[in-house]
């Protein structure tokens, strides 16, 4: 059991942040657990200050009010989706 | 479950985004777990009609792929039983805020309920008439304050729930963003019930209900969805007075009962008989 | 044909809108329109078409726009009360190009009024009763038989030009029953619906004709109604206000570019007519037996009967006018469609006005005497206080038990 658990936490997750599309409201910042993201100096926006301490719980993804983070797992399928759709 | 990247790229009309939303609004989280159910679910977006209201909740159908009819302000349920009863084939989902719904439209509303028309209404419940900025709803809470509340509520607001199930709605739900995952969850059960299904989404509105009711920012917004909420089974083992001030979350209402539509036709099928009753 | 037999105005109107394709009704009850909701329960089961009672008027209009926008051909009726809490969302099936029907069986008002008793004093609201800018079509019947050709037609109208169509029947109307055999089959108009791939689909970019093609919900184009002014995509247009001037010029001349395809009149005696009388529905009744016994006596009289209410029949009046010495304007109302004549007049013909408020039909004599007058050069003139006017009949003052006239 710890095994499968130590599995899912390495499961290669890439955070795709389109900083264009932020309004600086700082849940990213304030929610995550890990500390991953960063309010920018004077803009207020949310910068991916360090995103090797993310865990992958998921919720910057699904909270961020304005779609401005993708989360893309695993899979080249994903990544490729991940990166033709941020632009 | 879909990323936020597939989520666009299968569901929006790209071309009208970025949305207008307030920064830390929750609207925009509340519609990717609505699309985000919808593709769980497996419904062919034609097989969908959205009915939206008048306000912010009103506007999720503007970035949406899919039939919306953006009607008057409190009528969504009355346009969605029109298309229901005329096209029973379509999952119709009608998105409110908790002025549209539970002030103008409270009529619709009950009605809806009484008659397990297969809708589904989804209430997006920030306590504030957002839209025209922050006025005070059905649901603000005694003594808070708004632009037409300025010295505090002198009135106590609506349990949309429970107004919905006294009502006789056959699915009753409350999700909040915070409990963003549940709320998919929610959302699935819904769009799965046979009969009217009411989900009502605590969501925060930083601009204007946050200014007014002192919150910091949206971040705490959440914070308090998070601690105001109380489970159906542990709200089940607390007295009235421990429920004070908060909101039970999950679902709160499923059952079975003859479906409106449903009733209908077969009601068609006696007439052609010529059956009376 | 089917057999001729006894019928309601009100249950020829809905044999109409059935034959015309009618398959949704939602209403809720009202005095004198109430046989139209029953009917259509009875009715639209059988045919395969669908029936609601909403809780409210406001809903059973938001019921037949959504129906419509599903695909179906959709009526509602009522009467003033509920006609005036209809407004917002018939304002809204203009905006959103929403074909539909909205009967109103006019009864005495302001307000509940004389529920039982027919006027018709809601001429003004079927033309401005949404708040904006918009036109309107309104088509007026004045018997059994018309109640049927009329619902067949407005069907059609609201049909071809996507937008909501009033029917200004009224009580004596609605209520009279007259011998009648339905047509076995009438002319249909069905809306142009897209063909084409959903990529080229802009649902509100016109056609030839002025007019967007409308898809149904669930039939695979994704399209957005909106109450908003919007661009030719549907999109809220806020800050676009080159899409906001020419949007809603569009919605006006979609109607008013094409009056005289809506124009439907009657004409009695017209040809070499010196005093014309101008009226419509059960007042014209009254008018057209008054207009016979006066060229009975020598008079050149004549009847014109709009049956199109709106867009006003400006050139058929225009013509009377131009010929006419007279125009005697004979409503149910205290000069609703009286505006509308002197304005196409524009100062040639006296133009007089006989009015009855009280809940009884005008009598042909009373409307008669007007002939007579305007005839032998004794003219009420426009500007007396409309108290005084001639024609007002014995039901003013008497409170019940009003005495025959």
């Amino acid at each position: 059991m710890p095994e499968a658990t130590r599995v899912r936490k390495k499961r290669q997750v890439r955070i795709v942040y389109t900083q264009s599309w932020c309004k600086g409201c700082g849940i990213c910042v304030g929610m995550c657990p890990a500390r991953v993201y960063a309010a920018e100096e004077g803009t207020g926006k949310a910068i991916v200050a360090a995103p090797e301490l993310c865990t992958d719980c998921g919720l910057c993804e699904l909270w961020c009010p304005d779609y401005a983070i993708s989360l893309e797992r695993d899979s080249p399928e994903h990544d490729a989706a991940g990166s033709e759709a941020a632009r | 479950m879909l990323s936020t990247a597939e989520l666009l790229k299968k569901y929006y009309l790209r071309d009208n985004l970025p949305h207008i939303w307030c920064p830390g609004c929750g609207i925009g989280p509340i519609a990717a777990a609505l699309l985000r159910a919808i593709d769980e679910v497996g419904l062919d977006p034609d097989r969908v009609s959205q009915v939206n209201g008048i306000g912010c909740s009103g506007r999720v159908g503007v970035y949406v792929d899919m039939d919306v009819l953006k009607g008057t302000h409190g009528r969504a349920l009355a346009f969605a039983t029109g298309i229901k009863l005329y096209r029973p084939e379509q999952t119709v989902i009608a998105i409110m805020g908790d002025g549209d719904c539970g002030a103008i439209g409270g009529n619709h509303l009950i009605h809806a309920a009484r008659r397990n028309v297969d809708v589904k209404a989804i209430v997006i419940n920030n306590s504030i008439y957002g839209m025209t900025g922050g006025q005070v709803s059905p649901t603000t809470p005694f003594g808070g304050r708004a632009s037409t509340a300025p010295y505090g509520s002198p009135e106590r607001p609506f349990d949309l729930c429970k107004l919905a199930e006294g009502a006789g709605a056959t699915f009753v739900a409350r999700g909040t963003v915070y409990h963003i995952r549940q709320l998919q969850r929610l959302f699935r059960r819904a769009l799965e019930h046979k009969g009217f299904a009411f989900v009502e989404v605590i969501s925060q509105c930083p601009v204007y209900y946050g200014r007014y009711s002192g919150a910091a920012n949206p971040a705490e917004m959440l914070r308090a969805q998070r601690d105001g909420a109380v489970t159906v089974a542990a709200a089940a083992k607390m007295t009235p007075d421990e429920l004070e001030g908060k909101l039970v979350v999950g679902e709160l209402v499923n059952k079975q009962e003859p479906e409106f539509v449903s009733e209908y036709l077969k009601l068609i099928q006696r007439s052609q008989a010529g059956e009376t009753r | 044909m089917s057999k001729a037999r006894l019928m309601q105005g009100n249950e020829a109107l809905v044999e109409g809108a059935i034959a015309a394709g009618v398959r949704f009704f939602a209403g809720y009850p009202i005095t004198p329109a109430t046989e139209i909701s029953e009917l259509m329960a009875q009715r639209l089961p059988r045919v395969g078409g669908r029936f609601i009672q909403m809780e409210d008027e406001m809903g059973s209009m938001a019921a037949i726009i959504g129906a419509a926008v599903a695909g179906a051909k959709a009526m509602t009726a009522s009467s003033g009360p509920g006609i005036s809490l209809k407004q917002e969302n018939i304002g809204f099936a203009v905006m959103a190009e929403i074909p539909c029907v909205v009967v109103d069986v006019m009864r005495g008002g302001p307000s509940t009024g004389l529920a039982t008793l027919p006027a018709q004093m809601d001429v003004m609201q079927a033309r401005w009763g949404p708040h904006g800018d918009h036109p309107a079509i309104a088509l007026a019947p004045w018997s059994v038989a018309e109640c049927f050709d009329v619902a067949v037609r407005a069907v059609n109208l609201a049909e071809r030009f996507r937008t909501p169509v009033t029917i200004l029947s009224d009580a004596e109307i609605a209520h009279m029953r007259e011998v009648f055999a339905p047509p076995d089959t009438v002319e249909i108009v069905d809306r142009v619906r897209p063909t084409g791939p959903r990529s080229e689909y802009v649902p509100y970019r016109p056609d030839e004709r002025g007019i967007p093609a409308m898809a149904d919900f669930g039939s695979g184009y994704r399209w957005h109604p909106d109450s908003n002014v919007h661009d030719e995509h549907g999109v809220p247009a806020a800050t676009n206000h080159v899409v906001a001037d020419r949007l809603v010029r569009r919605l006006v001349s979609k109607v008013t570019d094409h009056v005289d395809e809506i124009t439907q009149v009657a004409e009695e005696w017209l040809d070499d007519a010196e005093v014309v009388v101008f009226a419509f529905g059960s007042v014209a009744r009254s008018a057209s037996e008054a207009v016979d016994v006066a060229r009975a006596e020598g008079i050149r009289a004549g009847l014109l009967r709009p049956i199109s209410i709106w867009p006003f029949p400006d050139a058929v009046v225009d013509r009377v006018a131009a010929r006419a010495k007279a125009i005697l304007v004979a409503e149910a109302n205290l000069g609703q469609l009286l505006g509308e004549v002197q304005r196409v007049n524009a100062g040639r013909a006296t133009v007089a006005h006989f009015s009855r408020i009280d809940g009884l039909l005008p009598r042909p004599e009373q409307i008669l005497a007007r002939i007579r007058e305007l005839a032998s050069g004794a003219l009420t003139p426009p500007s007396a206080p409309l108290s005084r006017q001639a024609g007002e009949g014995p039901g003013v003052r008497a409170s019940q038990g009003a005495s025959p006239c």
